[in-house]
This record gives C-alpha cells, sequence and structure tokens, in this order.
C-alpha cells in the first residue's frame, strides 16, 4: 500500500495542531470571556470610584461580581475543554494499542519489499527490515513523499 | 538549567505564580483600604479593585497552572503516540 500524499498531508497537518488540547474557536471562546470579565470589572471599579451614593456604587459593586462569573466561566470552560481532549486522546491510544494488537498477525512488514516504510501516526521512515518496525502494522511510502513532507529518516537503520 | 530559559520554557506555570502572588497583594490591599476607610461609599472601590481584582488574578493563576499541567499530558500523549512503537492510526487497516 503506498500512502497518498493527501493523507500524508492530512497527518503532517494534524501533528501540526499538537501543540495544546484546545482548537481555536475553544481558545476564541476563553479569550473572549477573560477579556470580556477585565473590562466589566475595569468598568465597575471606574463607575464605583466616581460616585458617592452607596445605592448606584452597589450596582457597580454587581457588574464586578457578573465579570468575575464571567471570567471564571471562561476559564472554566477552557479547562474542561482541555482535560476531555486529554481524556479523548487517551481513549483512542488505548484503543488504537488493542486495534495494533489485532494487526500484528495478519499484517507483517515483507521484508524483501523495496522502497521507504512507515508506521502510521509517527514521523519516521524506515527500511523494511528494520527491528524497529519489525511486527508493527506498516505502509509502503515513495521517497519523494517522505522528503516533501519532512519525515526523517531512521537513525537504525538509515535508509 | 538557565533560570532565564526555565522561565521561558515554563512561561505559563511563572505567570500563574506571579498572579497568585499579585493576586495576594491585591487583596491585602483592598483590606488595608477598606480599614482605613469610615466611608461604605469609599470603601466600595477597594472592594471592587482591590477584592474582586485579586480573586480575578487568583482564578487566573489557577486557570493558567491547570491549563500548564493539561498542556504537559497532552505532549507526553505526542511522544507517545511519536515514539516510534505505537500504532495509531486506525485507519491505515
Amino acid at each position: 500500500v503506498t500512502v497518498t500524499a493527501g493523507r500524508l498531508a492530512t497527518h503532517v497537518r494534524a501533528s501540526a495542531r499538537r501543540d495544546a488540547p484546545w482548537t481555536i474557536p475553544q481558545l476564541r471562546l476563553a479569550v473572549i470571556g477573560g477579556v470580556l470579565g477585565l473590562v466589566l470589572l475595569v468598568v465597575s471599579y471606574l463607575g464605583a470610584a466616581g460616585s458617592a451614593d452607596v445605592d448606584t456604587q452597589l450596582g457597580w459593586l454587581a457588574l464586578a461580581i457578573v465579570g468575575l462569573l464571567v471570567f471564571a466561566s471562561g476559564g472554566g470552560a477552557l479547562l474542561l475543554f482541555g482535560h476531555r481532549a486529554v481524556l479523548a486522546r487517551w481513549a483512542r491510544l488505548a484503543r488504537t494499542r488493542g486495534r495494533r494488537r489485532a494487526h500484528l498477525t495478519s499484517r507483517q512488514i515483507d521484508a524483501d519489499a523495496s522502497g521507504l516504510i512507515w508506521v502510521p501516526g509517527t514521523h519516521r521512515v524506515h527500511r523494511a527490515e528494520c527491528q524497529l518496525v519489525a511486527g508493527k502494522a506498516v505502509e509502503y511510502l515513495a521517497e519523494t513523499d517522505a522528503d516533501a513532507h519532512g519525515l526523517t529518516r531512521c537513525e537504525v537503520c538509515a535508509p | 538549567m538557565n533560570v532565564l530559559h526555565w522561565a521561558r520554557v515554563q512561561w505559563d506555570r511563572v505567570s500563574a505564580a506571579v498572579c497568585v502572588v499579585l493576586g495576594v497583594i491585591a487583596l491585602l490591599l483592598g483590606w488595608r483600604g477598606v480599614g482605613d476607610e469610615a466611608l461604605t461609599a469609599q470603601q466600595l472601590p477597594y472592594i471592587i479593585s482591590g477584592g474582586i481584582g485579586g480573586l480575578f488574578l487568583l482564578i487566573l493563576g489557577g486557570i493558567l497552572w491547570l491549563s500548564a499541567d493539561l498542556r504537559d499530558e497532552w505532549r507526553k500523549l505526542d511522544a507517545l503516540e511519536r515514539g516510534g512503537d505505537e500504532y495509531v492510526d486506525a485507519s491505515a487497516s
């Protein structure tokens, strides 16, 4: 099986998003909550400091509390999203480990095969006979595809 | 490890610690400001800036610290998946 350029590109793009467990919309939501909360707090302080009437100031105090709640909600949502993403990824990793074991007997490396091989989900290419990928489910990869997508060569088998 | 390098790598935890310290300072200053004023109308701005502002900073510090923990765990998962002995992509079959 030769990996298509599209599939490899999808894999590389997915890897680039792995810096943090949040998506851009989730981060945007948290930042909006944080900024809105901060703005409400500053406005409340300015409003309360500019008034000598206690009833008016209590109104500003209530607004400051609302700002604090908005800010805390944004932060809480960020942590919740991140926690769920980490849990989902652990679960996916556990599932794929199980599948890997199931595939070992049916998809062994063809030691006579020419070209490079790639274990999906990794960033290295190997020779077919490399011991690091022995017994693993692999895909065959054109050399030009490996170079084009920045996959590194295995230091052990040095393809 | 160089302290500056460590601070750059652990920017989120450093920021969290700074926010917590600033939050505690804000709460203390707010408490002191309220204590020094006799009129409620003069105390309320301290409650908003020192009290709620301090809570704001404490919460921000907590969020930064916990998000740093989440990022660490995410990077560990990255290392597991990139380790070369993991079969991650189920669609390979």
